[in-house]
């Protein structure tokens, strides 16, 4: 492996060395995600050192980076930048041989912001590979670099090629496994350029310029991709940044501008990332869960860290089941912990019970206490001798910054009184509304259910009852469907060629052969006869019928097979629905005959399928012995 | 000093980030990366020895930490830690023969630590003997690793004094009779190959069927050995899932003419009794005489004794592991990356943790290894020539020192 990868490094080396740069290959780290899905905590921490799985994230950035061939990292240090320079300074990243490590400080208030700045500093030299400090990942850069370098090559205005993965989103709740929007995008399949790419949010439907197809043959979309947010970029991204004060993030609008603007013609591309690689992005809670769980089933194996710190001492009786332990922790007697990270210094005192919680820095959980599935307990607060907090709620030292109005600062009052009754401190936040969505906890099977019923209640009312019930009685439905038709067309004076639409639309609709149409249409017909005649009259006006249908009737006879399944329709109903023909069966049998409706083949067929049948099916052969002996006759006799 | 830290740094985050691959190339490595840094440390004047087994321990430790399932680089340090202790046992001897001779009294001080007569040649046998001696209850009971080391060089420091020039020479000798032999045996692994398949020709006879697992440089050099000897055999190759390096193993012996066929490891069993012998290379061999091997090995060794087809495991003494399986400083088993089994983006909507139990339904367990148990190995194809599984430990000894079983240094135990 190692060989094979270092060669391939080489090659690209090469190439680089044809191209215009020849510079080391370089990274911009962005240390803050610039959201606020990771509050209370990120309000005393950066995200990037927060611990996943003992080990903190920027540590896997980083890592990964050096091991991708990256030679010089510049990483951008926004929210509590100090703490980000201080680790990295204890750290041994800043002292690697033939990797340096970097760090700008700025208070940005964006990642558009942050982008800008550096093309004002000027240090990116070449094509740069840009990725936040919460990116997990082991694949190797080389051959997206590569790629990227090839299209550039042969195109100037390739900006960008966007890592992407295979990933299904979660049909239920439409969100992928790592708790954000389902994506869509829209890719040329040669040249892996991107057309479109929006979240499910933006748009209900997905709209494509038709000028995307002038020039391509096809375009395939995807729902099934996920976004690593692994960018390898051209030097220009930073200058379309610098001019563009709207872009804050580093998609939308940003992504969507650029595949629109056909003035400067700038492209896109993506590269899908090989299925062996792992790679993704902390950005909520649920891809916290999610991607520390990955890590610990080994998807990004060697990075393997431990799951248990040292110093850790648990008590007995205490049941631990998928969770992470950080450092000198206590953990008491007869503790329940189920799906829990707990980071360090965390003191659990006897009986309590936790689920799917995030235990953050120097918390204490006194005896007793309950943790609800999706809390969160930032640093250093005290819960109390029993206290339950609720599921999904945060808590923390801090008060949640009052933005919107004085309704968010009554309800924090109120709970701030609660948990500081209960022996503890800290002030819960209040639960806000789409909470479920990004929480770690998983989405419960109530809240599943709810969803499948909403959207479903959704879907019938567009479909308002035209739905058929089951796959067997669309048969049935269909014949019933087939006889409205034909009473219409017989009421309404319809004509013939329009009932010819209708039918066909219903035959294709229920997915049924052309046989199935002959069939129904001969029943409605006689059923028509049935119903209008008074009994006595029945052969005369079954004969009006098929007169004046007789157009209609032959067009859906196309074979021999339409033929005989009329037939076999026909006994069925003189045995079973209109028994009122059975007298009449081997009648209507010759006047179909001689209508040129039912051909001699047709009939004779029929008889020798039915030749080996049981004595009862065979009723109505005898009935039309007489007649069918005849037509033996005459077909012996023609030839 | 610091670039020798440095390269140790360098190794350590290497074995690490399981760049490192194959015991063979780990254990030269690692054997190379103790004679630059035993080269490069100054040694105190007194107790030499001992400051050098204690250097060379810390450094063990932390190499041996850095990847505990590489069970060659811990093979690799003890069998260094062997060497030095042999050699200072050889330079104080010949000291102690030296000052025999010069004078008759200083003998009485030294002659207490040894219990037979100071006849220079006598003192070297024993002490070979003492080096030699197998790993007894009582040594691996007594946990005092400086028994061998501390009495004798105390020996030579003391007689510093006196005769000075001679000790300042014999403390140069150590350091250069130790590189000598830490030389060797670098050379030993990188030889291995050959010193193992020069014996082919007495396993390997016309027109047999030989089946092996996976991939093994060892085992294609002992195969193509025999075909050079014009044996004309065939070879049977299961593809050694998940990796599948049984493949690219079939294509070199076809591009060397030689009969292949690859099957899956699933129809090892039925195709077992259409074979002679079952050759295979091991990851380690433990002091029982167990092997550490590829997954899937267990099966075929399985396989093979209910067929009572004979397995033999080749492996080079570098693979030799001083350890039982029983050992908790023994770490059997790695597990590798699921990506091996499965594609991520296939099964991504099996492992949403987001609903249910928040617990996934698919796991993947990726084992690199399987334990052999003695009881089902024939025998063992080493440099030194072919080993029951129960001689082993008596192999061992013949490399090994007790004191060194276990490498930490006594401040940290």
């Amino acid at each position: 492996m190692v060989a094979k990868k270092k060669s391939r490094g080489g090659t690209v080396g090469e190439d680089a060395g044809e191209g215009l740069s020849r510079a080391p290959l370089q990274a911009i780290l962005l240390a803050d995600s610039f959201s606020t899905l990771f509050r209370p905590i990120t309000l005393e921490r950066p995200k990037v050192l927060l611990p996943l799985v003992n080990a903190p994230m920027i540590e896997y950035t980083l890592a990964w980076l050096e091991s991708a061939g990256v030679k010089e990292v510049f990483v951008f240090c926004c929210a509590h930048s100090k703490q980000v320079i201080e680790y990295l300074e204890n750290s041994d990243w800043l002292n690697q041989p033939n990797f340096s490590v970097s760090t700008i400080k700025h208070a940005a208030t964006s990642a558009g912001h942050a982008l800008r700045l550096i093309y004002d500093k000027d240090v990116i030299r070449g094509d740069f590979v840009l990725v936040t400090g919460n990116t997990v990942s082991d694949m190797p850069l080389t051959e997206a670099l590569k790629e990227h370098k090839e299209r550039k090559k042969r195109d100037s205005n390739v900006v960008m090629t966007m890592v992407i993965k295979q990933s299904k989103p979660s049909p239920v709740t439409d969100q992928s496994r790592l708790g954000t929007e389902e994506l869509f995008m829209a890719i040329d399949p040669e040249t892996k350029e991107l057309l479109y790419y929006g979240t499910s949010k933006a748009d209900t439907t997905l709209a494509l310029d038709r000028t995307v197809l002038l020039d391509r043959s096809s375009i395939s979309p995807h729902n099934d991709m996920q976004d690593c947010y692994i960018d390898i970029c051209s030097p220009v991204v930073l200058s379309l940044f610098a001019d563009n004060f709207d872009y804050q993030h580093l998609r939308l609008p940003f992504v969507q501008d650029l595949l629109v603007d056909d003035l400067m013609g700038y492209k896109i591309f993506t590269h899908e990332m090989h299925h062996s690689s792992y790679a993704a992005r902390v950005d909520n809670y649920r891809s916290y869960d999610t991607i520390s769980k990955e890590i610990i089933q080994r998807w990004t194996y060697p990075l393997v860290p431990k799951l248990i710190g040292s110093g850790t001492t648990i008590g007995k009786h205490s049941q631990v089941s998928n969770s992470v332990i950080g450092e000198n922790c206590v953990i008491g007697s007869n503790v329940s912990v189920d799906g829990c990270y707990i980071w360090n210094n965390v003191n659990i005192e006897d009986g309590c019970r936790l689920k799917q919680a995030i235990v953050c820095d120097g918390v204490t959980i006194k005896s007793g206490a309950v943790l609800e599935a999706g809390a969160v307990i930032s640093f250093n607060v005290i819960i109390g001798q029993n206290f339950v907090v609720p599921a999904y709620s945060n808590v923390s030292l801090l008060q949640q910054p009052v933005s919107q109005g004085s309704y968010d600062e009554m309800e924090e009052l109120v709970s701030d009184l609660r948990i500081q009754e209960a022996g503890g401190a800290g002030y819960i936040w209040p639960v806000g509304e789409g909470e479920w969505r990004h929480s770690m906890a998983p989405i419960s099977s109530d809240r599943l259910v709810e969803i499948i019923k909403s959207a479903t209640d959704e879907l019938d009312i567009l479909d308002s009852g035209n739905e058929s019930d089951d796959g067997e009685d669309d048969y049935a439905y269909f014949e019933k469907e087939v006889e409205a038709t034909f009473l219409r067309a017989v009421h309404e004076n319809v004509e013939q060629d329009h009932i010819i639409v209708e039918v066909d639309s219903l035959r294709f609709a229920n997915n049924l052969a052309s046989t199935d149409c002959a069939g129904a249409l001969f029943y409605a017909m006689m059923k028509y006869a049935v119903d209008t005649s008074a009994g006595e009259a029945l052969f005369k006006i079954t004969h009006g019928v098929i007169e004046k249908w007789e157009k209609l009737f032959k067009w859906y006879l196309l074979s021999l097979d339409e033929e005989i399944e009329v037939i076999l329709k026909f006994e069925e109903m003189c045995l079973e629905s209109t028994k009122e023909y059975a007298s009449l069966f081997p009648k209507i049998l010759r006047l179909l005959y001689e209508k040129g409706i039912l051909q001699e083949d047709a009939i004779l067929r029929w008889e020798s399928e039915k030749e080996h049948a049981d004595e009862s099916d065979k009723v109505f052969v005898k009935k039309a012995e007489k007649f069918l002996q005849g037509l033996e006759k005459k077909k012996i006799g023609g030839r | 000093m610091p670039d020798v830290h440095s390269l140790v740094n360098e190794f350590v985050i290497k074995l690490n980030k399981r760049q490192l691959e194959g015991s063979k190339t780990t254990a030269k490595l690692t054997a190379e990366l103790l004679r630059s840094f035993i080269s490069q440390l100054r040694l105190p004047h007194s107790n030499q020895a001992g400051a050098l087994i204690d250097a060379v321990k810390e450094v063990g430790e932390k190499l041996i930490a850095a990847k505990p399932v590489e069970l060659a680089v811990g093979n690799v340090v003890r069998r260094v830690l062997h060497i030095i202790r042999e050699e200072d046992l050889s330079v104080t001897n010949a000291a102690v023969g030296g000052l025999n001779l010069a004078s008759e009294s200083d003998d009485e001080d030294n002659n207490g630590e040894y219990d037979h007569p100071v006849l220079s040649a006598s003192a070297v046998a024993a002490a070979a003997r003492n080096a030699l001696r197998p790993p007894s209850l009582q040594t691996l009971l007594d946990d005092i690793p400086h028994s061998a080391a501390a009495p004798h060089t105390s020996s030579s420091g003391g007689d510093s004094e006196g005769k000075s020039k001679s000790a300042d020479s014999l403390r140069r000798k150590l350091k250069h009779d130790v590189i000598e032999a830490v030389n060797e045996l670098i050379q030993e692994i990188s030889t291995c190959h050959e010193q193992i398949a020069e014996q082919a020709v007495e396993h390997i006879h016309h027109n047999e069927v030989i089946l092996t697992l996976g991939s093994s440089h060892t085992v294609k050099e002992f195969l193509l050995a025999a075909k050079e000897k014009n044996r004309s055999f065939r070879v049977f190759v299961a593809e050694g899932a998940p990796r599948y390096q049984g493949h690219a193993f079939a294509k070199e012996l076809a591009a060397r003419g030689l009969q292949t066929t690859v099957i899956t490891d699933s129809a090892v069993f039925a195709m077992i009794s259409h074979v002679n012998m079952v050759i295979v290379g091991a990851h380690a061999v433990m002091a029982n005489g167990g092997v550490i091997a590829p997954v899937g090995l267990n099966m075929v060794a399985l396989a093979a004794k209910r067929h009572a087809v004979p397995f033999a495991v080749l492996a080079g003494v570098h693979k030799l592991c001083p350890l039982y399986p029983h050992n908790p400083e023994v770490l059997l088993n790695e597990l590798k990356s699921p990506s091996e089994l499965l594609d991520f983006g296939e099964f991504s909507d099996c492992l949403d943790f987001g609903s249910g139990s928040g617990s996934p339904l698919i796991h993947v367990v990726n084992p690199a290894f399987d334990y052999v148990p003695p009881d089902l190995v024939s025998l063992f194809i080493t440099d030194t020539g072919g080993h029951n599984p129960s001689y082993i430990y008596r192999l061992i000894a013949d490399f090994y020192s007790p004191d060194d079983l276990v490498v930490r240094r006594k401040s940290a135990s």
